[in-house]
C-alpha cells in the first residue's frame, strides 16, 4: 500500500503521529492522525498498553465502514468545530441505509466510540419506529419465536395501534 | 490484533447491550410494537426500561375530544385517540392523574394513568358548583362550592369508591366560607389525608376522611412575598410552590417541601430560573396564577390564562434540575392538565383492552408547534356542547349546532365560565374583557349570583364595566382573591358597592368619561386596557350625581315614556364611533373591515313615539355589550327538547323549547326575588333580538346579504315572540322590580343590520359566493343596532333611577340561554 511508507516516514516526526487502521474485511487501509483514532476508547487501550503496532487490524469491518467511523472521529476532533457543525455532519454520516447504519453501530460498539454509538441507535430508533415488526426480524435478522397464538395476538394489537390515524 | 465480538451470532447481529441501547432511543409508544419482534426482543425492552433509560411520567394535555402528552423521557408528544366519552358536564382535574366530570345526576372519575377506565357513581346529595374534588385512598372527596342561596356552601361529601356509598362530613372551616371553591382552592392528597390550600392566603386546611374531619388552619407560607400558592404530592412528599412579588410584577417561582405535614415545616428546594419564569411571563401581560400538575419527581408549571409552554422541575437528588416544552395542544379551547407515571405495560393495556390508539404528534420537538388548531370552527364541538351542557345546566347534547354558533357559544361559555386553571383568553385578553367576564364570572359564582353572566360576545366595554360594578359591592373575597382582578380589586372603590354615575354635562367629568368609554381605539384607553389598569372610575357606568339635571335636558315625558314603542327615523348625524374605528370589535361583526359596502344601515335612529332618548356622549362607543341568545331557544338547537332540560336534578325527558323556557324564567325570577334587593340594585332584563333569514334558517342557506334598509311596512314585521310574553308574564309576578329592554321590536324593523355574509373577509370572489349559503341574520354588525340599545339602555337607567342611583348596583339580567336558570347560573364559575 502506497500510504504504509509515508506513515513510517511520518512517525518518526513526533509533532504529527499517525496510525494505520486495517480492515481485516477488504484489507483497506486508512492512516489518521492519533488523536483522531484516540476517541476509540478500543484503540486508545491499545495504544496505552503498548499493544498496537503500525498497522491497527481491524476484523469486521469493513473499509466503507470505517471510513464513516474516521470521518466521525475527524469531525470531533477538529477544535474549532461548532456543535452546530457537529449535528449537521453527524446527521450527514448517518444518512444512510438501515443495513448500513446496523454496520455502523455495531462498529461504534466494537471501536467504543460514544458519541457516534449514540447517533446511530437513535437513527436506527427512529428506523424501528415506522417499520412493521415482520420487517424488523428481516433486517435485524431476528427469528420469531412467537407462537402462532401470540403472533396472532400481537397482529392484532399492533394493527390497532396505527389505524386511524391518517 | 482485536478479535471481534458478535460474531457469533449469526442471526441476531444486534442483540443484548447493544440492542438495549439502541431500544432506549425508541418512545414508549413504539417499544409496545418493538417487544412484538420476538420474545428476546421483547426481554430486551424490558431491560433497556428498567436500565437504560428509564420512563418518565408524562405530561397529559385533556383538550376538547383529543388526548395528548407529553413524554419527556424521549421528547416527544404522543397524540392519544380514545373512545369519545360523552359526559354530560366538563372532565376536570384537581391533582396528579385524578380526572373527574361532575354533573347533578353523577360522579364519573379515572385515577389510572392513561384513563382507560372510568368510575361511575351517583351525584353528592348536595349540588355544587365548583367543588373541591379529590381522591384521598378509597374515598373521592367533594367538599365545599355549593350554592349559598340553597345550601350550606361549605358541606363536604365522601364517596366510598369499594362500597359506592356517600356520606356527609363535616363542612370545611368557616373560614372558608368565601373561598369553597376549587377556583381559590388548591388541591393535594396522600392515600390518607386531603389537603387544601387557599391560593391566595396559603392557609392550609387538612381533613382525613376516616375521622371525617378537618384539621385546624395551618400557614404554608415561609416566604411573605408569596401571593399565590399552589401546593401537590410528589414521592410522598407536600410540595408548595409559590409566586412571589405580586399581580403586576412576579418576580420569582419558589418550591419548598414541607418537611413535616403535621407542623407544616417548609424547606426551599428550588426557585425557577429567570429564563423559564421569563417564558410564562411572555406568553401574556396576565401573569396572576400559576397551574401545576405532578407525577412522581416531576413538577409541571405552567400560566393558566395561556398555557403555551409548560415549565418543568424535575427533582433529582433532591433539587430542581429545570427544563421547558412547548405545549403543542396550546390552542384556545378548555385543557385539562393530569400527569401519569406511564409504563410500557399502561400503553400496552391501552392497546390491548380498549380502543385507544397512539401516534408520535409531529416526531420530535423541534417539530412541535405544528398541529395547533387552525380554525376553532372545526373543532370538535363534542366537549363544546359538553361544557355548554355543563354551564346550561342541560344534560344533553345539542346535536344541531352549526358552527357558526357553535364558535359563539363557545366564545360565550368561555367568558362565562371561566375556569382559571383550565381557560386560555389569548384573544379576549387583549381587550381585558375576557379576563373582566371571567371575573365577573368568578364573582358572580362566589356570590352565587346569577344574570351577570356572559353575553359580551363582542367584548366590550358596557357590558363588563357593568359587571365590574355589580361584583364590587358583594363580592369582596372575589376581588380580593382574585389576583387578575387586582387592578379591578383597586376598584376597591367599588367595595361600596355603588353605581357612581357622572352626569356629563356637568362638565367636570366629561371628557374624561369620554376618553375612557369611547370606543375609539384611543392610546390610552387601548393602553389602559391592555395593562388592566382601569380604575374603577373609567370602569363605572356613567351615573348622573346630578342626573335630575340631565332629565330637565329632555321633554317633560321622559319618565313615562316607553322608549321601546317607536319606529327608525332617519338620522345623518354620525355614528357614535366610525366604521373600523374601535379595535375591541369582534372581527365577526365588524362588517365594515369585511367589505359591507353600504352604511345606510348606520344613518337611523330610533325615535321612541312618546319622547326623545338623550343622546349622551358618555355613552359613546359601549357598543354590542349584549349579545342575545334567545334565539338559542329553539327546536333544533335543544336537541328537540329530548334529555336537553334539567331542573333540580331532574332531566325532562323531553320538554318543549317554550315550556322549558318559562321555567327557566320563573327558576331565574325566584332566584332574583330571593337574593336581589330591589332597593339596592337594579335588575335589568334585555329581551332578544330577531333573526332575519329568508329563504331558510341560518344552517339551510338563509340569507339577509342583501338588505340594505329596514323594514319600513309594520305588516312585515313577525308576530311577537311568545317567548318575550312568557317573559313579560314572569316579570309581572316578580316582587322584584326588574326593567325590561324589549328591544325585540325595534331589531323586527333592522332586517338590513346583519353582518350576512360580511363575517369575514373573503380572499376571492368564489369564496365570497360560497358563503351566502351560510349567512350571519342574527348578530349585528358594529357600530349598528346594538349600539341603540345601550342608548336605550342608558336612557331606562335615567328612567328608573330617579333618586335611588347612589345606592344602587346596577345589574343586567340580559336574557341568554346560559344565565336565566337561577339556579343553574350558579353553576357559572
Amino acid at each position: 500500500m502506497a500510504s504504509a511508507p509515508e506513515n513510517e516516514k511520518n512517525a518518526s516526526a513526533p509533532e504529527k503521529k499517525t496510525l494505520t487502521l486495517k480492515s481485516m474485511i477488504n484489507n483497506e487501509e486508512f492512516v489518521v492522525d492519533e488523536h483522531v483514532a484516540l476517541q476509540s476508547v478500543t484503540i486508545k487501550n491499545m495504544v496505552d498498553s503498548d499493544c498496537a503496532g503500525d498497522v491497527i487490524p481491524v476484523p469486521t469491518i469493513s473499509g466503507e465502514i470505517l471510513a464513516l467511523v474516521i470521518e466521525y472521529c475527524k469531525n470531533h476532533a477538529n477544535p474549532s468545530a461548532s456543535e452546530d457543525d457537529l449535528k449537521k455532519a453527524d446527521a450527514g454520516i448517518v444518512a444512510k441505509d438501515i443495513y448500513t447504519l446496523i454496520d455502523l453501530v455495531l462498529a461504534a460498539n466494537f471501536l467504543d466510540i460514544k458519541g457516534l454509538l449514540e447517533v446511530t441507535s437513535q437513527k436506527i430508533a427512529d428506523s424501528i419506529k415506522d417499520l412493521p415488526h415482520q420487517d424488523v426480524r428481516e433486517i435485524f435478522g431476528v427469528e420469531n419465536d412467537y407462537t402462532p397464538e401470540e403472533e396472532a395476538a400481537v397482529r392484532a394489537e399492533h394493527d390497532w395501534a396505527f389505524e386511524g390515524f391518517p | 490484533m482485536i478479535s471481534a465480538s458478535g460474531q457469533d451470532d449469526r442471526e441476531a447481529p444486534i442483540h443484548g447491550d447493544m440492542l438495549e441501547a439502541i431500544l432506549a432511543h425508541v418512545p414508549i409508544i413504539d417499544l409496545v410494537p418493538a417487544s412484538h419482534v420476538s420474545t428476546a426482543w421483547k426481554r430486551a425492552v424490558v431491560s433497556s426500561l428498567r436500565h437504560f433509560h428509564k420512563p418518565k411520567p408524562w405530561l397529559i394535555v385533556h383538550s376538547r375530544a383529543t388526548m395528548h402528552a407529553y413524554d419527556p423521557r424521549s421528547h416527544v408528544w404522543v397524540e392519544i385517540k380514545h373512545p369519545s366519552i360523552n359526559h354530560v358536564s366538563t372532565v376536570r382535574s384537581s391533582h396528579s392523574n385524578f380526572l373527574y366530570a361532575l354533573s347533578p345526576s353523577k360522579l364519573s372519575f379515572s385515577l389510572d394513568p392513561l384513563h382507560l377506565t372510568w368510575h361511575h357513581g351517583d351525584a353528592p346529595k348536595i349540588w355544587r358548583v365548583d367543588p373541591v374534588v379529590a381522591a384521598v385512598g378509597r374515598w373521592v372527596v367533594v367538599a365545599g362550592g355549593a350554592c349559598e342561596f340553597e345550601d350550606d356552601p361549605l358541606a363536604v361529601e365522601i364517596y366510598d369508591i369499594e362500597s359506592r356509598v356517600w356520606s356527609a362530613c363535616e363542612s370545611m372551616p368557616s373560614i372558608l366560607k368565601d373561598s369553597s371553591s376549587s377556583t381559590w382552592l388548591s388541591v393535594a392528597s396522600d392515600d390518607r389525608k386531603l389537603f387544601v390550600t387557599e391560593k391566595h392566603s396559603g392557609v392550609t386546611h387538612t381533613f382525613d376522611p376516616k375521622s371525617r374531619t378537618w384539621s385546624r388552619p395551618y400557614d404554608l407560607r415561609s416566604d411573605p412575598s408569596t401571593f399565590y400558592s399552589v401546593i401537590a404530592f410528589s414521592d410522598g412528599r407536600l410540595i408548595l410552590i409559590g409566586m412571589i412579588g405580586d399581580v403586576e410584577i412576579v418576580t420569582g417561582i419558589k418550591l419548598w417541601r414541607v418537611k413535616d405535614c403535621e407542623g407544616f415545616e417548609c424547606e426551599e428546594i428550588g426557585e425557577m430560573p429567570l429564563k423559564f419564569l421569563e417564558k410564562l411571563k411572555n406568553e401574556s401581560f396576565q401573569f396572576s396564577s400559576i397551574g401545576v400538575c405532578f407525577a412522581g419527581n416531576v413538577v409541571n408549571i405552567y400560566n393558566p390564562s395561556t398555557a403555551e409552554e409548560v415549565v418543568v422541575c424535575e427533582f433529582v437528588d433532591g433539587c430542581c434540575r429545570w427544563w421547558s416544552v412547548r405545549n403543542v395542544v396550546a390552542s384556545d379551547g378548555r385543557m385539562v392538565f393530569t400527569s401519569s407515571k406511564v409504563g410500557i405495560e399502561d400503553v400496552h393495556k391501552a392497546l390491548r383492552s380498549e380502543n385507544r390508539r397512539f401516534r408520535l404528534y409531529g416526531g420530535q420537538s423541534r417539530r412541535v408547534g405544528e398541529g395547533r388548531v387552525v380554525d376553532k370552527t372545526h373543532e370538535a364541538n363534542v366537549s363544546v356542547i359538553s361544557e355548554n351542557g355543563n354551564i346550561l345546566g342541560f344534560n344533553g347534547v345539542g346535536k344541531s349546532l352549526g358552527e357558526t354558533h357553535v364558535r359563539n357559544l363557545s366564545g360565550e361559555v368561555k367568558n362565562g365560565s371561566f375556569v382559571l386553571e383550565e381557560k386560555r383568553f389569548k384573544e379576549k385578553t387583549q381587550f381585558v374583557n375576557g379576563s373582566d367576564m371571567g371575573k365577573t364570572a368568578k364573582i358572580s359564582h362566589s356570590e352565587g349570583e346569577s344574570g351577570v353572566l356572559g353575553k359580551t360576545q363582542f367584548g366590550n366595554s358596557s357590558e363588563n364595566v357593568k359587571n365590574g360594578n355589580f361584583s364590587a359591592g358583594d363580592v369582596r373575597k372575589s376581588v380580593n382573591e382574585s389576583s387578575v382582578n387586582k387592578p379591578v380589586g383597586s376598584t376597591g372603590k367599588s367595595n361600596n358597592g355603588k353605581i357612581k354615575v357622572t352626569e356629563n354635562h356637568n362638565g367636570g367629568n366629561s371628557s374624561h368619561n369620554r376618553d375612557n368609554v369611547g370606543c375609539l381605539g384611543k392610546e390610552e384607553w387601548c393602553s389602559d386596557v391592555k395593562n388592566q389598569r382601569i380604575s374603577s372610575e373609567k370602569n363605572n357606568v356613567a351615573v348622573a350625581s346630578n342626573h335630575s339635571q340631565s332629565m330637565e335636558g329632555h321633554n317633560g315625558s321622559f319618565g313615562k315614556c316607553d322608549l321601546f314603542d317607536g319606529r327608525w327615523v332617519r338620522d345623518d348625524s354620525k355614528p357614535y364611533y366610525p366604521p373600523v374605528s374601535c379595535p375591541f370589535i369582534d372581527r365577526d361583526f365588524d362588517c365594515h373591515r369585511n367589505g359591507r359596502p353600504d352604511d345606510g344601515f348606520l344613518r337611523w335612529k330610533w325615535q321612541p313615539y312618546g319622547c326623545d332618548i338623550p343622546r349622551q356622549s358618555s355613552f359613546k362607543g359601549r357598543n354590542g355589550s349584549f349579545e342575545t341568545y334567545g334565539h338559542w331557544w329553539t327546536h333544533e338547537k335543544t336537541s328537540k327538547g329530548e334529555d336537553y332540560y334539567q331542573e333540580g336534578n331532574r332531566v325532562h325527558p323531553r320538554l318543549k323549547v317554550l315550556e322549558a323556557y318559562k321555567r327557566a324564567l320563573t327558576t331565574w325570577a325566584k332566584w332574583v326575588d330571593k337574593n336581589i334587593d330591589g332597593s339596592r340594585t337594579q335588575v335589568i332584563f334585555r329581551g332578544y333580538s330577531v333573526t332575519h333569514f329568508r329563504g331558510g334558517q341560518w344552517n339551510s342557506g338563509g340569507q339577509c346579504h342583501k338588505e340594505t334598509e329596514p323594514i319600513i311596512n309594520e305588516t312585515y314585521l313577525a308576530n311577537y315572540p311568545s317567548k318575550m310574553r312568557a317573559l313579560e308574564h314572569v316579570l309581572q309576578q316578580m316582587k322584584t322590580p326588574v326593567r325590561y329592554l324589549n328591544i325585540s321590536r325595534l331589531t323586527d324593523y333592522r332586517k338590513d343590520g346583519h353582518p350576512s355574509i360580511y363575517r369575514k373577509e373573503y380572499k376571492t370572489r368564489k369564496e365570497q359566493i360560497a358563503a351566502e349559503h351560510s349567512q350571519d341574520c342574527s348578530h349585528w354588525c358594529l357600530p349598528g343596532v346594538p349600539d341603540t340599545w345601550n342608548q336605550l339602555l342608558y336612557a331606562s337607567l335615567l328612567q328608573t333611577g330617579k333618586g335611588s342611583w347612589r345606592s344602587s348596583i346596577l345589574k343586567t339580567g340580559s336574557l341568554t340561554a346560559a344565565d336565566e336558570l337561577g339556579r343553574e347560573v350558579c353553576k357559572f364559575e
